[in-house]
């Protein structure tokens, strides 16, 4: 990140300290994005969908695994394109 | 050096503007909101089925050329608003009226 130079280095351990809680706060954030994301893909409650019972079916639980494994690979995968396009945009700047 | 540093089209830099402090941690927050907006939308639009729990060829292929289009539409948009606030700034000193958000000073 270029404007992390720009710290002046008294002020660089807050800063890093600052990225820490942010993990934090964006891990618990995440959770709770994919909670959402692969109950609104995989659970259909309803008139179309699964009123009999209050238990997740075999099907959606395991439509919410998959959708959870295929989420990480997804993150894994998009993180990988980010840098690289960040890698490509800094070549292009002399 | 500016020009790599994308917040310096939103912020001022040198004297009258934020410290770089607040700049660096306003960027790293801007850098993670993206990234998880950028997951999520990729995910919406290329995975559609979930029998598996793997990525299939052609579900990497979408989220490939998903990172890359959102990345570049980022750009456009940024750059876009740059101008359309360069033009605000010139119009207001020019003393013409101008509508739109108000620009920081």
């Amino acid at each position: 990140m270029d404007s992390f130079k720009n710290i002046p280095e008294y002020q660089k351990a807050e800063f890093l300290r600052h990225l820490e809680d942010q993990q934090i706060k964006d891990s618990l954030r995440m959770y709770n994005t994919l909670v959402e994301s692969c109950f609104d893909k995989c659970v259909h409650v309803g008139w179309n969908g699964s009123l009999n019972s209050k238990q997740l079916t075999g099907t959606e639980t395991s439509c919410i695994s998959n959708c959870t494994e295929k989420y990480m690979k997804l993150t894994q995968r998009v993180g990988f394109r980010l840098t690289e396009y960040q890698a490509l945009q800094a070549q292009k700047q002399p | 050096n500016n020009k790599n540093n994308k917040m310096s089209n939103f912020f001022g830099s040198g004297p009258s503007g934020p410290s770089p402090l607040t700049v660096a941690k306003a960027e790293a927050e801007i850098l993670m909101d993206m990234f998880n907006r950028m997951t999520l939308t990729c995910s919406k639009k290329c995975i559609v089925t979930h029998n598996e729990p793997d990525l299939t060829v052609g579900e990497m292929a979408c989220i490939d050329r998903c990172s890359y289009k959102y990345l570049e539409a980022q750009d456009k948009v940024g750059k876009l608003l740059a101008d359309f606030q360069e033009q605000l700034k010139r119009q207001e000193a020019a003393g013409l009226q101008s509508y739109g958000p108000p620009i920081p000073k």
